[in-house]
């Protein structure tokens, strides 16, 4: 009877977390092939800038100061940026709810906080115990596509970032990363700070 | 799948094929691209917000004590002595002249700027619409004041702006504007590129123009433009991707992305945009000042401390760059410092409530002080830095909007007093697009209640009133701009 009742409580959870991968939103069947469902509905919420702030500081362990300061003058997320990035303003300008939608700037501004953030971690762990990018001697060059060390690397990013694993095909894709144009390796910390902003600016993490 | 390409798209494509490199000097070329029609006939609009209950009476339409023709009644009026009214050679409008500081805390401000100084510099192209507006509550009226109550479709005019005059442009229509001045029109037919972007910080702005530089240890660009291009692959390939591929929301962030940005990036806007001086900018950012900051400080010294003139200030680069051709900037609710005084008050033109005479004369002053500067720039600079489009100002125009009218009474005699919100009150545009040294309407001395006039003849009568949609129309009209409710305002244009 409490096995029962347990499992009756937990359908909805469980129904859920079979949704995840589909989004939810319109009825989207994960079927095991290539062919997937587009949500009709397609309505994803925007993650603001406190959250995005946060997510970063939880994703790549950073202290709040150390998630973007631009130009020196001020927090990215919570002062110059704040409302591209979703946020309200109802001291300043009267903003008390946040725009809707995404400004012609947001994509932009979600880079420099990106950016600054993956730079500011691969940073800490070139110079102290590495926290996110354990498996690259970010003195040396990038990890070829088959190294171990590769695989390790962007799989800790996508858990970190996106919560799940990377798809073959995107540890492919990602293997563009490692060299330049010429085909040349790029440097370890290039390589990380590289994938580190790729998969944090993609649509993906920032709506959900 | 094959996408459809719009006007905007070809004409964005176009601006950026033909490209846009950084400035040599200061006053140089904007853009090395040649003015398109579109740029040839394009209007600017540029909406000043006197946050609060700017008071027309307080300005260019005031009553002295002897038109009343009654002392017992001009004790009762908001009317200036005779001596205190100054009417320039020339000028077919008339202001108070200096007024003392006086009154609930007049030791703490500082007046830097004379209504009769602007009038004699500015008559020529100062146009004065009296007005009756339709509310009294601060956000609804700042509202109405820039959506005309709602006359063109619900869309505001500086999205009607952007419709008309900035389809080829980047972001048309930049707000960095509070309160009811922000909100967005009604109309959901608008297209995403002609509503505003929301600007709250003026002097971080630039810093929205480019994804990378200036960020410290970013790697090369070479391999960032890598990057972007394989978290473009990445994107559309995903299951997230694939799932929510129709989601407006993120279509319009990849558009933005794929589509604004670069040309963004290309056009090297974040230098041009910079607002900070060379001292507040570290080098090991890699990023410089404005080239016409100088030309900017020259006129808003205190841009760096004042919320009002830094985005007056960027409002002219972002014109003058050919980024927007509609700015809207207001007044913040904070008081602002000057040297060792405020100059301006707490909750800018509703101060009024506590020290009216005070409070009016003060912020006009800080309004017309960036009013001056605005018009003293735009006819100082070529439009797109091209000296065969003509200067900005040709094509420009000033709207000085209001939240609504104060009341027109005092206590007998009163020297300071507190006013509240009234309906009543009138509108400063300043323009070569208007018929300039004019007013248009009336006040009658008996009330300092003002009266209308007829738009297609302009003649005054007490019998008239003009609305929020008369100065809606007249602005539209002379922008260019239709629209099927629009009311004839033909008597005003130059």
């Amino acid at each position: 009877m409490i096995m029962r009742t347990l499992l009756r409580s937990l359908l909805p959870a469980l129904a859920l977390a079979s949704g995840c991968r589909d989004g939810g939103a319109g009825g989207t069947e994960d079927t095991g092939s290539d062919e997937v469902q587009r949500a009709q509905r397609g309505e994803l919420q925007w993650k603001r800038n406190a959250a995005l702030q946060r997510d970063l500081m939880r994703a790549l362990e950073l202290p709040e100061d150390g998630v973007c300061n631009e130009l020196g003058r001020g927090s990215c997320t919570r002062e110059i940026h704040h409302i591209s990035l979703g946020g309200a303003d109802p001291l300043r300008i009267g903003l008390y709810e946040p725009l809707p939608d995404t400004l012609v700037s947001t994509p932009i501004v979600l880079e420099r906080v990106v950016m600054s953030a993956c730079v500011n971690r691969a940073n800490l762990d070139r110079g102290g115990s590495p926290v996110v990018f354990t498996e690259l001697d970010l003195g040396a060059e990038a990890p070829a596509p088959d190294d171990e060390a590769f695989t390790a690397t962007i799989t800790a990013l996508y858990r970190r970032l996106l919560s799940r694993d990377p798809e073959p095909q995107e540890l492919t894709t990602l293997g563009g990363l490692a060299v330049d144009d010429a085909g040349k390796p790029v440097s370890a910390h290039d390589f990380a700070v590289l994938t580190c902003f790729a998969i944090g600016t993609s649509s993906e993490f920032l709506f959900f | 799948m094959i996408n459809k390409i719009g006007r905007r798209q070809m004409l964005l494509a176009m601006a950026g094929a033909m490209g846009t490199t950084a400035l040599g000097s200061a006053l140089g070329r904007a853009t090395e691209r040649e003015g398109s029609t579109a740029d040839k006939d394009r209007k600017l609009l540029f909406v000043l917000c006197a946050t609060g209950g700017a008071s027309i009476v307080d300005s260019f339409l005031p009553v002295t004590r002897t038109e009343v023709d009654d002392d017992a009644l001009a004790d009762t009026l908001n009317v200036y002595d005779d001596a205190k009214i100054i009417t320039p050679t020339g000028s077919n409008i008339r202001c108070p002249g200096y007024v003392e500081p006086a009154g609930l805390l007049g030791g703490l401000y500082e007046l830097g700027f004379s209504l009769d100084g602007f009038l004699a510099k500015h008559y020529r192209w100062m146009t004065v619409l009296t007005q009756e507006c339709t509310s009294v509550n601060h956000n609804v009226g700042q509202y109405r004041s820039v959506n005309g109550a709602g006359i063109n479709r619900g869309r505001t005019l500086m999205e009607a702006m952007a419709l008309r005059h900035g389809e080829d442009l980047i972001i048309p229509n930049c707000n960095m504007a509070n309160d009811g001045y922000i909100q967005p029109g009604v109309d959901p037919t608008l297209p995403a590129f002609a509503q505003a972007e929301i600007i709250a910080s003026p002097l971080g702005f630039a810093a929205a123009m480019d994804g990378v530089k200036g960020v410290l240890g970013a790697p090369d660009r070479a391999l960032v433009e890598r990057a972007r291009g394989l978290r473009e692959e990445l994107d559309d390939a995903s299951m997230f991707g694939k799932t929510f591929a129709d989601s407006p929301r993120r279509q319009r962030f990849l558009t933005n992305r794929r589509e604004v940005q670069p040309r963004l990036e290309a056009a090297q806007m974040m230098d041009r945009l910079t607002l900070l001086p060379p001292e507040l900018l570290d080098p090991k950012y890699g990023v410089m000042s404005s080239p016409l900051l100088p030309t900017l400080t020259g006129k808003f010294s205190n841009l760096l401390v004042d919320p009002w003139e830094s985005q007056a200030a960027l409002s002219v680069l972002l014109a003058y760059y050919g980024l927007s051709c509609v700015s809207t900037i207001g007044l913040r609710q904070e008081p602002t410092f000057g040297n060792e005084k405020l100059i301006t008050t707490p909750i800018a033109f509703d101060f009024s409530h506590n020290d009216h005479r005070m409070a009016q004369y003060l912020m006009w002053g800080h309004v017309l002080k960036a009013v001056d500067a605005l018009v003293d720039l735009l006819q100082q600079l070529d439009y797109l830095g091209d000296p065969a489009l003509g200067k900005m100002w040709d094509r420009s125009m000033i709207y000085v909007a209001t939240d609504f009218g104060r009341d027109k009474t005092r206590p007998a005699g009163a020297e300071s007093w507190g006013t509240g919100h009234s309906l009543n009150n009138g509108t400063l545009i300043v323009s070569p697009l208007l018929k300039g040294n004019r007013v248009f309407g009336g006040i009658d001395p008996m009330t300092c209640e003002t009266y209308g006039f007829d738009g297609s003849t302009g003649d005054s009568a007490p019998s008239l009133k003009c609305s929020e949609g008369h100065i809606y129309s007249a602005i539209a009209q002379a922008l260019d701009i239709e629209f099927p409710e629009r009311i004839d305002m033909s008597a005003l244009l130059a």
